[in-house]
């Protein structure tokens, strides 16, 4: 009862994203988006003319949910997504509930796999 | 008075659009009520119809810098937000668009 209602529908989230090696950003607003797989899907659809062509036709995403893929990172033309937080950290999209990342994300990069290996699980 | 004019943060008028090769041009981006008008005068100051409202089939895309030194695609934010955060114009040919992407992939590489 002493939560705050909120009057209407949330206001937009527009964020900045970034992929490595494109040569412009977009913006997306995250709250069209329901789920991390939803999110996926755009991003995918977005960049696929710079994640396909010369690198061969595979999506250049990795599965958010997928931990194994990222200890094999190095050496392939996957990119791990990345996101700007409220503190300024980046950290990994994923691990946190949906409703909590669209509230702190400040900004999205899809790094290329390489650049983010330290980010690999410890066994 | 006088005092106060200068204290007044200056207020952008003109943003500059500009393509390789070509003369720049200067336009106010707050005459036009939408994107679908400020894409069409573009494309009619430098002899690009069609082109840039349909970019898709085209493969021109037409890029922002704002303020914090980014490019972004013209289109995504609302608006009112882009006028108020674009800092200039490119336009930008599929033969660029294609360059830049070349570059930026071969970046990438050689940093791994």
């Amino acid at each position: 009862s002493c939560q705050k209602s909120s009057g209407g529908p949330e206001a937009a989230a527009f964020v900045k994203v970034s992929m490595d090696g494109a040569p412009y950003l977009r913006k997306i607003d995250l709250r069209m988006y329901k789920s991390y797989d939803e999110l996926s899907n755009a991003l995918s659809n977005m960049f696929s003319s710079f994640t396909m062509g010369k690198h061969g036709g595979e999506e250049g995403m990795i599965d958010f949910m997928n931990e194994r893929k990222l200890m094999d990172l190095v050496n392939s033309w996957d990119y791990v997504p990345s996101y700007e937080d409220k503190d300024g950290d980046w950290m990994l999209v994923g691990d946190v509930p949906w409703p909590m990342f669209v509230d702190t994300c400040k900004r999205l990069r899809l790094m290329k796999g390489s650049d983010a290996i330290g980010l690999a699980p410890r066994a | 008075s006088s005092w106060q004019k200068i204290a007044t943060p200056r207020v952008r008028t003109y943003t500059k659009v500009q393509k390789t090769g070509s003369v720049g041009r200067s336009i106010d981006v707050t005459s036009f009520k939408d994107y679908e008008e400020l894409k069409s005068a573009i494309e009619c100051m430098f002899g690009l119809e069609g082109l840039l409202t349909h970019p898709q089939s085209s493969g021109w895309k037409l890029v922002y810098v704002d303020y914090e030194s980014d490019v972004l695609l013209v289109g995504d934010d609302p608006w009112e937000e882009f006028v108020g955060c674009v800092r200039c114009i490119r336009i930008l040919s599929p033969t660029e668009v294609q360059q830049m992407s070349e570059e930026g992939m071969k970046l990438l590489n050689s940093a791994g």
